[in-house]
């Protein structure tokens, strides 16, 4: 009885239909992804094999191999002799025990050994932006569409306005520039000094480690504060002129309780925002972090690209897919939470 | 006939006087469409003024001065002329990938919108999902598979990839109001097929509304390109923006200090873009006429 009553409830209804839409995403992306490559001329053993030809004679290696040898190495280990079908399968054998071999670049490491030793520094960065530019993107907004007559706070309305037209990765360089190598205020490269061989667990490392955290997040976050700001404004004004704040105002509520009841139903359009700037906001991090030599996703994707790492870029685009789609997740049931609605709906919808 | 031509064409040129006068009233879209117009200037006949941005033809990292105007980078290559041929070739890849993307969109968008049922449903759920997969790191799992790009093959990535979801949803949106207005109900009763109808009662009357779309896709494209390019994988045979930056990077321009380098490329995609994503966002005025 109890289970029949935690299967209706209308809630987990909502989280049922929305996992679902995750799994069939992410479906499509992976078949995309074992699709395209098998649709191009040149197959990712072809790359890698020309990579290994030397400017000098054709056809040789290097290495006493010829080419067409390592070639049916390749195609054999990469199980493309097999049927389409059985490819397929092995694509998503791959995925499921998240076994994609050895890396090409970083021989003989594992692929997985190296995506989880890069992964941390890659969250450290995609998780907080979007949470702090959030709320304060949503701060300045609400402050703006309240006291619009304060001039501290349309410049800082204009300020986010302005800069969330900056491409990311333009604007960390910009950062990297003014602050790290003009002003030398930050380091300009890298997540920790190159003192410390690896991560260590002390104070020193770690306070090392935030110095180096603060640009790269900031370039992140920075940018994304406009579009909260412009979309909380847009949303108070909205709410002001909605009847039920028209009534509790005539009725003699103060100011205080109005900005209150306004705020919270106006950050509900807002948020639903956010899970959709997920997807764009993983790429720009990549690209932050060539830009500041950041050892996480982005430039393990990078040096795989060069390097021709096929069993790499693979991995790693899995990866990112099941972060956003994690994320996309946590925003349903945030959202969930935040919205008195779902419930009726849900129940309406049922009927 | 006549009279209907004539009613129209004075209706179409009523609604240009209108978008004119928005034009004049709103001194940001002026801006912006200024903005749009002198890059397109700059990029179709600038390059026919300026060295190859290809060749050494100064020392290494000169600072702007009137023979290089905007300096020299690592090579001693002109940046100005890079800048020039940059503009021209990103804004082309943005065209493409613009153009690209809005046919598909009006097409999946117009079916979608218009016919509806179960595939019309599955359009707008695949276009859903493509808005979740993130774009950049599976553009960056194409390019790698490629060693040569041209610039039509980027822009091919980016349309298929990035620029039709949202697009595709926005028509599909516009179709679905439209189809419940009572001229297009009328056109249905009085017998028109629905080739007519989708053309000559739709369409002609999203004509806006779609070149707006068009703009953010434009837009979209060019930061996305641009994002591509600076990791290497954008089209490797021309100088893009991106392209520009790609260097600049590797040669740690932002850590040398190289302002010239690294100011104007991204200055010129900033205002680009934020240019067309102002022109893009007037959609919800036009859409109340």
């Amino acid at each position: 009885m109890a289970f029949a009553k935690w299967i209706k409830n209308p809630f987990a209804l909502f989280l049922y239909k929305k996992l679902l839409m995750l799994l069939i995403t992410f479906i499509v992306a992976a078949t995309l992804l074992f699709v395209i490559p098998r649709l191009m001329p040149a197959s990712p053993v072809d790359m890698m094999v020309a990579r290994l030809k030397t400017p000098y004679g054709s056809g040789t290696t290097g290495s006493p191999i010829p080419v067409e040898v390592l070639r049916k190495i390749y195609i054999e280990k990469f199980g493309l002799n097999k049927s389409i079908e059985i490819q397929f399968l092995d694509f998503w054998k791959r995925i499921f025990t998240m076994d994609f071999g050895v890396s090409f670049f970083r021989y003989p490491m594992k692929v997985v050994d190296l995506i989880v030793s890069a992964l941390p520094w890659t969250l450290v960065l995609v998780v907080p932006a979007p949470i702090v530019g959030f709320i304060i993107g949503n701060w300045i907004g609400s402050r703006a569409a309240m006291n619009s007559k304060s001039k501290l706070n349309n410049i800082l309305y204009y300020f986010a306005l302005y800069g969330s037209v900056l491409p990311y990765y333009w604007f960390a360089l910009i950062l990297v520039y003014v602050f790290a190598a003009d002003l030398k205020l930050f380091p300009v490269y890298g997540a920790y000094s190159d003192k410390w061989l690896g991560p260590t667990l002390s104070l020193e490392w770690v306070s090392d480690a935030i110095y180096h955290w603060i640009l790269p997040f900031v370039s992140l976050m920075g940018v994304g504060i406009g579009g909260w700001a412009t979309g909380m404004r847009a949303s108070i004004e909205s709410q002001s002129q909605s009847t039920y704040i028209e009534y509790s105002r005539k009725i003699g509520f103060s100011p205080d309780k109005l900005r209150k009841y306004m705020q919270r139903n106006a950050i509900l359009p807002n948020f639903t925002w956010l899970p959709m700037t997920l997807a764009y906001l993983i790429g720009q991090t990549l690209l932050v972090e060539i830009v500041f030599g950041y050892p996480g996703i982005g430039t393990l994707m990078y040096n795989a690209a060069y390097s021709s790492d096929y069993p790499m870029l693979e991995a790693t685009f899995v990866v990112l897919m099941i972060t956003v789609l994690v994320g996309n997740f946590i925003c349903d049931i945030i959202y969930g939470i935040l919205d008195p609605a779902i419930g009726a709906r849900y129940v309406s919808n049922a009927e | 006939m006549s009279a209907m031509l004539s009613k129209r064409l004075r209706s179409t040129f009523r609604a240009g006087q209108g978008h004119a006068r928005l034009l004049l009233k709103s001194k940001k879209l002026l801006v912006s469409v200024v903005a749009v117009v002198l890059f397109t200037l700059l990029g179709v006949f600038g390059p026919f003024f300026v060295v190859d941005p290809l060749e050494y033809t100064g020392k290494m990292y000169e600072a702007p001065s009137w023979a290089h105007l905007l300096g020299t980078d690592v090579y001693g290559r002109d940046i100005f002329s890079q800048l020039l041929y940059g503009i021209r070739n990103t804004m082309l890849v943005g065209v493409i990938a613009g153009t690209i993307g809005l046919l598909i969109a009006i097409v999946l968008g117009g079916f979608s919108g218009y016919v509806g049922g179960l595939a019309g449903e599955s359009i707008n759920a695949l276009a859903n999902i493509f808005l979740v997969i993130p774009a950049v790191p599976l553009l960056i799992v194409f390019s790698a598979l490629v060693k040569q790009r041209s610039l039509f093959l980027v822009a091919i990535f980016i349309a298929i990839i990035t620029s039709w979801p949202g697009t595709t949803r926005a028509i599909r949106a516009q179709v679905m109001s439209l189809r419940e207005k009572e001229f297009v109900n009328l056109a249905r009763i009085t017998g028109k097929k629905t080739r007519q109808i989708v053309f000559g009662e739709i369409f002609s009357n999203m004509i806006s509304y779609i070149s707006l779309q068009f703009c953010g896709a434009f837009a979209s494209a060019i930061i996305t390109e641009a994002g591509l390019s600076l990791l290497g994988l954008g089209p490797t045979t021309v100088v893009t923006l991106g392209m520009m930056l790609h260097w600049a990077i590797q040669s740690l321009a932002q850590q040398l200090g190289i302002w010239w380098w690294l100011v104007p490329p991204g200055l010129v995609l900033t205002v680009l873009s934020a240019a067309l994503y102002t022109i893009s966002s007037l959609i919800d005025e036009v859409k109340q006429d």
